[in-house]
């Protein structure tokens, strides 16, 4: 059994769902006169806080909205036009590593180690650079429409 | 077919149809979130002619930013988002101090009721009457949490929303809200005691 007091954490743990506290939490508070105090004060404000009455619009929201709204522009549903591309992309590699697979193995047989080091430093600063930037872009939209 | 499952089935047809052009589907959307959107933003903004404009940007943002649902959460999860958003933004456009103070007068008239609520020979009548003024002095005390803290409150104790769910509202970390919560049910507890204790002097 706990000798401290339950903490306010663990009082709100046993009133709230006591089924997910430890058995030495629920040996304590059921010993302990404080605790279970303290719990029943918590019991009675969750109680009275559940009895509040819920607020609501004192005016017609949906009329006033939907005098607002005026018809959507079509959305274009621009996957197909994506998957068309990442398929046209594929087929191009695909194309390319059949036709220079064998010479581009070759070429970098002959490459020093160190030119093929700058060059993937090279080109991951690149992407990094890139996906900052574009990063960058998305939050300053987001927040121009305050989604953020 | 889970509840769950079943609310995101009514959520997809319901964006659908608006994508397609039919906007009274729109309607049905607000009239079932309109009350998650009212305790948000009534607990976020004091102001009746702010809130009123507020509760349209929300909608008017929802609809126009429909397309971007992505049916990660529910609907209403997504608007609730927007509209914590726009009571955020709101309150940092108008620099109000996060956390809101009753005026005297208030607090006066609050010590007034207890006056008349403290007696320890209630009958049942009274009693009754002991309960309303009690809830009344709980909703001033609520009132004077932080504008976050009595948005939590509401979201987890009165809209009955899961950690999750409250999570994906305000964008905070589950355990931040967890933590959050805590804090201010113990500071609404504390300071409802300190208000017995002061009369009982």
């Amino acid at each position: 059994m706990k000798n401290r007091h339950l903490t306010d954490e663990e009082i709100q743990q046993y009133v709230l769902d006591w089924g997910t506290c430890n058995k030495e939490l629920l040996a304590h508070i059921s010993q302990c006169e404080h605790c279970q105090q303290q719990a029943a004060q918590y019991q009675l404000l969750f109680a009275s806080i559940e009895k509040q009455e819920k607020a609501t619009f004192d005016f017609e929201l949906a009329d006033l909205v939907m005098e607002q709204i005026t018809q959507p522009a079509p959305v274009p549903d621009n996957r197909a036009v994506v998957y068309a591309m990442l398929a046209i992309v594929a087929a191009m590699v695909g194309v390319m590593a059949y036709l220079f697979g064998n010479s581009t193995a070759s070429l970098f047989a002959f490459m020093q180690p160190l030119l093929i080091g700058l060059l993937i430093v090279t080109a991951f600063g690149l992407v990094g650079f890139l996906g900052l930037d574009m990063y960058q872009k998305y939050k300053t939209q987001m927040k121009a429409l305050n989604f953020s | 077919m889970s509840i769950i499952r079943e609310h995101n089935v009514s959520d997809r047809t319901l964006v659908d149809r608006v994508l397609g052009g039919d906007t009274n589907a729109f309607r049905i959307i607000m009239k079932n979130t309109e009350g998650l959107v009212a305790q948000i933003v009534y607990k976020m903004v004091r102001n009746p002619a702010d809130r009123k404009d507020l509760a349209q940007d929300v909608y008017l943002k929802a609809f126009q930013h429909l397309s971007r649902f992505q049916f990660q959460a529910k609907l209403s999860t997504w608007i609730g988002q927007i509209a914590y958003n726009a009571c955020l933004g709101y309150l940092e456009k108008k620099k109000l101090v996060l956390i809101d103070s009753v005026t005297d007068e208030d607090e006066n008239q609050v010590l007034d009721k207890l006056n008349n609520v403290i007696d320890p020979f209630l009958s049942e009548t009274e009693s009754s009457f002991f309960k309303q003024e009690l809830s009344e002095i709980l909703k001033t005390e609520i009132d004077k949490l932080s504008p976050v803290y009595k948005t939590l409150i509401t979201l987890y104790h009165t809209e009955e929303l899961s950690y999750t769910e409250i999570g994906e509202i305000t964008q905070l970390p589950e355990g931040t809200v967890k933590s959050y919560l805590s804090r201010a049910r113990k500071l609404l507890k504390d300071n409802l005691l300190r208000r017995y204790k002061k009369e009982a002097l």
